[in-house]
C-alpha cells in the first residue's frame, strides 16, 4: 500500500464539502455505534442460524437479505463492524506508536543510527505490506492479536520515515540550538517542540492509514487469513458469499459497500483535518 | 515423504477408492435432440481441483481417477448392476479356496506405446505395486492380501492371494488398477510415469501442464471397450483436455462463456440455475462406497458412554441442514454404505429422528446437567466437544458443520469448530484430540466399511474395535447374499451404537454443454469418455 | 551511464539482502515447527522427526541454516517444497509470467488512465466532469481490489457476458483481472498528476508563456504535462511493488494461474520454502523495478543525472 499524501479532495465549494462531511461524519458515527454497542441498532442475535432462512433476497429476508445460514447481512455487518474498526485503529496506533518512536529516535540522535535506521526504512518500504503481512499472518496464526500487528508492519516504516523527517525539520530551526544552549532536557525539547510540530503530519498520515489498515485487514480474510470469529468480520463475510455470489449477489456485495464507505469518510475526515491543521 | 503428505491432501477432501452398482447412463436433463455420433472434435472438461499423478499404482485421488480412467484399461469392467464383467480378462476362474484366481486375457491389445499386453504385463503391474519402492498409496490396499504372479502363458496370469479376499475382483475394475505399460513404466522410473502416463485405453497422454491443464488424444487403433460401451472401436473425440478450474462460480461462467464444454463439481447452490438453462445439459451420478458420515471419537470423555452419543445423534437436525446447505440437490443419506454399493440397506438407519427434547433429557439422564453458562457438566467436567471440520470449504461442508454445531449447541454441548487444512487435520487424528469428525469415501466394495471401522484404520474416527472380527469375516465370505447380511449388520450396529451417523449421499455432478452427448460414468461416477461425441 | 547503473545496482544489494533476513526471521522465528506439517498421514515417532529435520537442515544454527539458504539462492536454488518435492525455484519459474504480465498490465494501465485522468480532470478544474474524476480516485482508492474484481465478474461476465472471468491464457483474460488490480493506483495517479499539473500551471514561467501569447492548450500540452508527470512515473514505478503483492489477491478472485494461487498454496500445506522462495523473488522484482524507475527518471531530467553523477 503507497501512501500518497495529495491535495484534498474537495477543495470545491464550502456547501458541497461540508454536505459530504456531514455524510461522512454520519457514516462513521453508524461504524462506531456499530463496533461499539451493536444491540443498540441490530436487535437480532447473529450468532443464531437460520437453516429455514437461508439466502433470501433483500426485502423477503429483512433490509439487506439473508446470507447461507439464513442470519441477516444488516445484523451481519452491524454485529463485525467492531472487528474492522478494532484492526484499523489499533494496528494505525501501533504503527504511530512504534513508527513514530523509531522515527524519533533515528532523526534525533542523527549519525551511524540514523544511516542504520534509514536503511532498513528503506527495506521495508521495498517489500511489499500486504505480502509481509501475509507471511506474518501465515506463519503466526490467525488472530486479532495476530492480524493487528502484522498489519501494523505494512505502516511502522511510512510513520518512521514521517517523524524523522519532521523531527530533523524542527532541529534544524534555530530554536531548537537556542533551545539546548540555554540548558533544556532533551525531554523537554521532545515534548515541547518536536512533538507539537510532529503532531498535525502524523495525525492526517494516520486516518489515511487507517483507512488502508482495514482494506489491508479485510485482504487478509478475504484470503482466509483472518481471525476465527464468532460473526465473521466484513472481509471474511464477502469472501464466504462468493461462492453464492451468482445467485445471491447480496451477500458478497454489502459487505463491499460498507468497507469502500467506511475508508472514504475516513478519508474525507482525514483531509478535513488536514485542512483545519493547515489553517 | 511428500507422498504421505499428498495421501493427506487427496484421501481427505474427497477421498478415494470404488465399490459397485449404480447407472452408467447418468440422469441427464437439458435439451437433448437425437443426433448420430461423428467422430471429431475436442473437449475441454472443467474439473474442480488439481492433479497429483497419473500413475494409477501411486495415486489415491479421485480427481486423477478421472483422468486415469481414460488412459488406463482395466482387467475387468463392472456394470450398473453391480456384475463383475469382462474387459481386458476375457475370462477368469476363482479357486475354491479363495486364494488363486486364473485370467484368460484378451490377445489383441496393445499399450499405447506398441507395447503387447499380455501375462507378463499384468505380473508386472501386480508386483510394482506391491514394490515398497513404488510408494504405492491406494492402489496397493486395493489388492490386499496378493501373494504372487505368474504367466502361464502369454494369455494366461495366475494371481495367488495370502488369504481369500472377496474385495479383489470387484477392485480390479477400479481405475487404481488399471494396467500401466511396462515398457514405459520402467523407460520413465518411478518419478517421471505419473507425468507420462501409458496404458491401453481410448486415450493416450499428450501433455501435462501442473495446476492447469492435462491433454489427451484419441488412441488411435483402440478397439478393446468393454462391453458395457455404446460402441466398439476407437473414441469419437479426436482430443480430450481435462482443464483445472478451482472456483466453482469461475467454472461454470467458462462453461457458459464456451471457454469449456464441461464443468464438473456444480456447487450445490447452483444446480437448479444449471438444470433451468436451456443452455446446459446436467448430468448427476451417485457415488458408490461411504456416504458423508459425523463420527463420534468414543475414545474421548463423555463420548465413551453410548447414552451420550445417542442423545446428540438425536440432538442433529441433519435434515433441515442437509436441506439448507444443499437445496435438494443432495438427499439425507440412510446408511453408511451409498446406494448402488453391495450391502446398501436403507433400513439401517431406521429409527434415527431429530429430537432435541429427547436428546436434552436422555443427556441429563445420564448425568449431565447445564452449569452456570448453559454448557452441561458432569462430576467437574464440562461436555466440551472439538468438531473436526474442512479446510478449505470443500461440498459447502463448513456450512453444513455449523448449522449441526448450532443444534448441539441448544441442547448444552459446548462445541468448538476447527476447520483444519488436510495436514493440521491429520495431526489432530493422530493426536487424538478430536471428538467429532467427517468424512465420506467413493469406493466400489463394501470392504470400505473395513476403512470406517476396522481399528487399524486412521479413518476409524469412532476408534472403536468393536467391528474387527465382522470385517474381517465379511472379506473372506464369497460374494452373495450371506455377505451382504453380515455387511447390513454392522452399518445397522455401527448406527445403534452411535458410533457414526450418515449425513448425506454423494453425488458427482456435472453441467456440459448441450452438444456434448454420451458421456458415461461408472458406478463410482468417473466419467467415461470413449462414447463421447459432440452432436453437430 | 554504465557507472550509475551498475551503483544503483550494487545499491539494490543490501535491500535485497535484507529482504531474504526479514522473510527467513520470519518464518523461523514464529511458534510451530515445519517439520509438523510433514508427518501427517504416519505415526512422528522421534527419530523420523529428527531425519525430517535433518534432511532439510533445520537442525543447524539460524545462521548456518541462513548463510546455506543464501549460498544455493545465489546458485539461483531456493530450497525444495515441503509437500511437492519439488525445486522451488521451477515452481516459481512456471507461475512468475502470469503475475508479472499482471502487475505490469495493471501498472501500464493505471499510468495511462491515471495521467489521462488527472491532466483532464485539472483542465477543466471545478467542472462537473473535475467532481466525477475526483470522487471515482477517491471511490477507487476505498475499494478492496477483491470486491472490485468480483463486482467485474459478476456484472461484465455474468450479466454481459463479454469478457472470460477466467484463466490466464491470452490478453482477453488479462483485462479484468488487470482493471480490478489498476482501480486502486489509478485513483492515487489521477489525484497526484491532478495536483502537479494544477501546481505547474500556478508557476511563473507558465504565466510568462501566457503572457507571450500562446493558448491554454499549448501551455498545456507542451510545457505544463512534460513537469507534471515526470514524478508520476515516479511514482508508478513504486507503486510496482504494491501491484504485485495486489495480484496475488486478485489471482485468486479470478482463478488466475500465478504467483497468489502458489503462495496460498503453500500457506494450506505448511509448505515454508515455497512460502519464503515467493517473497524473496517478489522483493528482488520490487528492487529491479525501482532501479529501472530511478534510472529511467535519471534519463529523462538531467538534473537528477548530473547532481548523481557528481557525487
Amino acid at each position: 500500500m503507497t501512501l500518497v499524501l495529495t491535495e484534498p479532495l474537495a477543495q470545491q465549494s464550502p456547501r458541497k464539502l461540508s454536505v459530504l462531511n456531514t455524510l461522512s461524519g454520519v457514516w462513521l458515527a453508524v461504524v462506531g455505534i456499530a463496533a461499539l454497542t451493536p444491540g443498540l441498532i441490530s436487535g437480532v442475535d447473529p450468532e443464531v442460524l437460520h437453516p429455514e432462512r437461508v439466502l433470501l433476497p433483500p426485502g423477503e429476508g429483512g433490509l439487506l437479505g439473508t446470507d447461507q445460514y439464513g442470519r441477516g447481512v444488516y445484523d451481519l455487518l452491524i454485529h463485525g463492524a467492531r472487528t474492522a474498526v478494532t484492526i484499523g485503529v489499533a494496528a494505525t496506533a501501533l504503527a504511530v506508536l512504534v513508527g513514530g518512536l523509531i522515527g524519533l529516535l533515528a532523526g534525533y540522535s542523527g549519525g551511524l543510527i540514523d544511516a542504520v535506521v534509514g536503511r532498513c526504512l528503506d527495506l521495508m518500504l521495498s517489500l511489499p505490506g500486504v505480502l509481509l503481512a501475509l507471511v506474518i499472518t501465515a506463519a503466526a496464526g490467525a488472530s486479532v492479536g495476530v492480524l493487528i500487528i502484522s498489519v501494523a508492519t505494512v505502516f511502522v516504516a511510512g510513520f518512521a520515515r514521517l517523524m524523522r523527517s519532521q523531527v530533523l525539520a524542527t532541529r534544524d530551526r534555530l530554536y531548537v540550538e537556542a533551545a539546548r544552549s540555554v540548558g533544556l532536557s532533551h525531554l523537554r525539547i521532545l515534548t515541547r517542540h518536536v512533538l507539537p510540530n510532529a503532531f498535525a503530519p502524523v495525525v492526517v498520515l494516520a486516518t489515511i492509514a487507517v483507512g488502508e489498515a482495514i482494506l489491508v485487514a479485510a485482504s487478509l480474510s478475504f484470503l482466509g487469513l483472518g481471525p476465527k470469529l464468532a460473526v465473521p468480520d466484513w472481509g471474511q463475510l464477502l469472501a464466504s458469499g462468493q461462492p453464492y455470489i451468482q445467485q445471491s449477489w447480496w451477500v458478497s456485495t454489502f459487505p463491499g459497500i460498507a468497507l469502500s464507505l467506511t475508508v472514504v469518510a475516513v478519508s474525507l475526515l482525514g483531509d478535513r483535518l488536514r485542512d483545519q491543521i493547515d489553517g | 515423504m511428500p507422498i504421505r503428505r499428498r495421501l493427506g491432501i487427496i484421501a481427505f477432501p474427497a477421498a478415494a477408492a470404488l465399490a459397485v452398482l449404480s447407472g452408467c447412463s447418468a440422469q441427464s436433463s437439458g435439451s437433448a435432440a437425437e443426433a448420430t455420433p461423428a467422430p471429431g472434435g475436442s473437449l475441454t472438461y472443467a474439473v474442480s481441483t488439481a492433479f497429483g499423478s497419473f500413475d494409477p499404482n501411486v495415486t489415491a485421488s479421485v480427481v486423477d481417477a478421472r483422468v486415469l480412467r481414460q488412459v488406463y484399461d482395466s482387467l475387468v469392467d463392472l456394470d450398473a448392476e453391480g456384475t463383475v464383467q469382462p474387459w481386458l480378462a476375457s475370462a477368469w476362474e476363482v479357486s475354491d479356496d479363495g486364494l488363486t484366481y486364473t485370467f484368460t486375457l484378451r490377445e489383441d491389445v496393445t499399450f499405447q506405446d506398441g507395447t503387447a499386453f499380455d501375462a507378463e504385463a499384468v505380473c508386472y503391474n501386480f508386483d510394482r505395486i506391491t514394490d515398497p519402492a513404488t510408494k504405492s498409496l491406494y492402489a496397493v490396499s486395493l489388492i490386499g492380501p496378493y501373494d504372487s504372479c505368474s504367466a502361464k502363458d502369454p494369455a494366461t496370469a495366475v494371481v495367488t492371494l495370502k488369504n481369500a479376499y472377496t474385495p479383489f475382483l470387484t477392485n480390479l475394475s477400479t481405475p487404481f488398477l488399471g494396467m500401466v505399460s511396462p515398457t514405459a513404466a520402467e523407460a520413465s522410473g518411478l518419478a517421471d510415469f505419473g507425468s507420462n502416463p501409458v496404458g491401453s485405453g481410448p486415450f493416450r497422454f499428450a501433455s501435462y501442464r501442473p495446476n492447469s491443464d492435462v491433454v489427451l488424444e484419441r488412441n488411435p487403433g483402440y478397439n478393446w471397450a468393454p462391453e458395457s460401451a455404446e460402441h466398439q472401436g476407437e473414441a469419437y473425440l479426436e482430443q480430450l483436455t481435462f482443464q483445472i478450474i478451482a472456483d466453482a462460480t469461475v467454472r461454470l461462467g467458462s462453461l457458459r462463456n464456451g471457454d469449456v464444454q464441461a464443468a464438473d463439481d456444480v456447487p450445490a447452490q447452483q444446480v437448479s440455475t444449471v438444470k433451468q438453462d436451456s443452455s446446459l445439459s446436467y448430468l448427476e451420478q451417485t457415488q458408490s462406497g461411504a456416504t458423508y458420515q459425523l463420527f463420534f471419537n468414543t475414545e474421548r470423555p463423555g463420548l465413551d458412554d453410548p447414552a451420550v452419543r445417542s442423545a446428540l445423534v438425536k440432538a442433529m437436525d441433519l435434515d433441515s441442514a442437509v436441506k439448507a446447505t444443499y437445496f435438494g440437490a443432495y438427499q439425507r443419506a440412510a446408511a453408511p454404505l451409498a446406494p448402488g454399493t453391495i450391502g446398501y440397506d436403507e433400513s439401517v438407519s431406521s429409527g434415527l429422528s431429530y429430537n432435541a427434547q429427547a436428546a436434552a433429557d436422555e443427556l441429563t439422564a445420564a448425568g449431565w446437567i447445564p452449569g452456570a453458562d448453559g454448557v452441561r457438566e458432569k462430576d467437574g467436567q464440562r461436555l466440551e466437544l472439538t468438531y473436526m471440520g474442512p479446510s478449505p470449504n470443500y461440498d459447502n461442508r463448513q456450512e453444513l458443520a455449523e448449522f449441526l454445531v448450532q443444534n448441539l449447541k441448544d441442547v448444552g454441548v459446548g462445541v468448538d469448530l476447527e476447520l483444519l487444512p488436510s495436514a493440521q487435520a491429520f495431526a489432530m487424528m493422530e493426536a487424538n484430540t478430536f471428538d467429532i469428525a467427517t468424512t465420506s469415501f467413493v469406493a466400489v466394495d463394501p470392504d470400505i466399511l473395513s476403512t470406517l471401522y476396522s481399528s487399524g484404520s486412521i479413518f476409524n474416527f469412532s476408534r472403536t474395535k468393536a467391528f474387527d472380527e465382522d470385517l474381517n469375516q465379511a472379506q473372506t465370505l464369497p460374494a452373495g447374499a450371506e455377505r451382504e447380511a453380515l455387511y447390513a449388520q454392522i452399518q445397522a450396529e455401527a448406527i445403534s451404537g452411535a458410533y457414526s451417523v450418515p449425513v448425506y449421499q454423494l453425488v458427482y455432478r456435472v453441467a456440459t454443454s448441450t452438444a456434448v452427448r454420451d458421456i458415461g460414468f461408472d458406478p463410482a461416477a468417473y466419467p467415461k469418455f470413449h462414447d463421447t461425441y459432440l452432436a453437430q | 551511464m554504465g557507472y550509475l547503473i551498475a551503483r544503483r545496482i550494487l545499491a539494490g544489494i543490501p535491500t535485497l539482502l535484507g529482504v531474504t533476513l526479514v522473510v527467513f526471521l520470519i518464518l523461523r522465528l514464529v511458534p510451530g515447527d515445519p517439520v509438523a506439517g510433514l508427518l501427517s498421514g504416519g505415526p512422528a515417532t522421534p527419530e523420523l522427526v529428527a531425519g525430517l529435520r535433518a534432511q532439510f537442515g533445520l537442525d543447524q544454527p539460524l545462521p548456518v541454516q541462513y548463510l546455506s539458504f543464501l549460498g544455493d539462492a545465489l546458485q539461483g536454488d531456493l530450497g525444495t517444497s515441503y509437500a511437492t518435492g519439488q525445486s522451488v525455484t521451477s515452481m516459481i519459474s512456471g507461475q512468475l509470467l502470469p503475475t508479472v504480465q499482471l502487475a505490469f498490465a495493471a501498472a501500464l494501465l493505471s499510468t495511462v488512465a491515471g495521467i489521462g485522468l488527472g491532466v483532464l480532470a485539472a483542465a477543466v478544474r471545478n467542472s462537473f466532469t473535475d467532481g466525477l474524476i475526483r470522487v471515482f480516485s477517491v471511490l477507487g482508492t476505498a475499494m478492496p481490489t477483491f470486491w472490485i474484481g468480483l463486482m467485474l465478474i459478476l456484472v461484465v461476465s455474468f450479466q454481459f457476458r463479454m469478457l472470460p472471468a477466467t484463466g490466464s491464457d491470452g490478453f482477453q483474460r488479462l483485462i479484468l483481472p488487470a482493471v480490478a488490480l489498476a482501480v486502486p493506483a489509478i485513483g492515487v495517479m489521477t489525484r497526484l498528476v491532478r495536483a502537479n499539473v494544477l501546481e505547474v500551471l500556478g508557476e511563473n514561467f507558465v504565466t510568462a508563456l501566457h503572457a507571450k501569447g500562446l493558448s491554454y492548450r499549448t501551455i498545456l500540452l507542451r510545457h505544463v504535462l512534460r513537469n507534471a508527470v515526470l514524478p508520476a512515473v515516479t511514482v508508478a514505478g513504486l507503486q510496482i511493488g504494491g501491484l504485485l503483492a495486489g495480484a496475488v489477491v486478485v489471482e485468486t478472485v479470478f482463478a488466475r494461474q500465478g504467483l497468489g494461487n502458489l503462495i496460498l498454496q503453500a500457506i494450506t500445506r505448511n509448505d515454508y520454502p515455497v512460502l519464503q522462495g515467493v517473497v524473496i523473488v517478489i522483493g528482488a522484482l520490487v528492487v529491479l523495478v525501482n532501479i529501472v524507475v530511478d534510472l529511467v527518471y535519471g534519463a529523462v531530467d538531467p538534473r537528477i543525472r548530473s547532481s548523481l553523477a557528481g557525487r
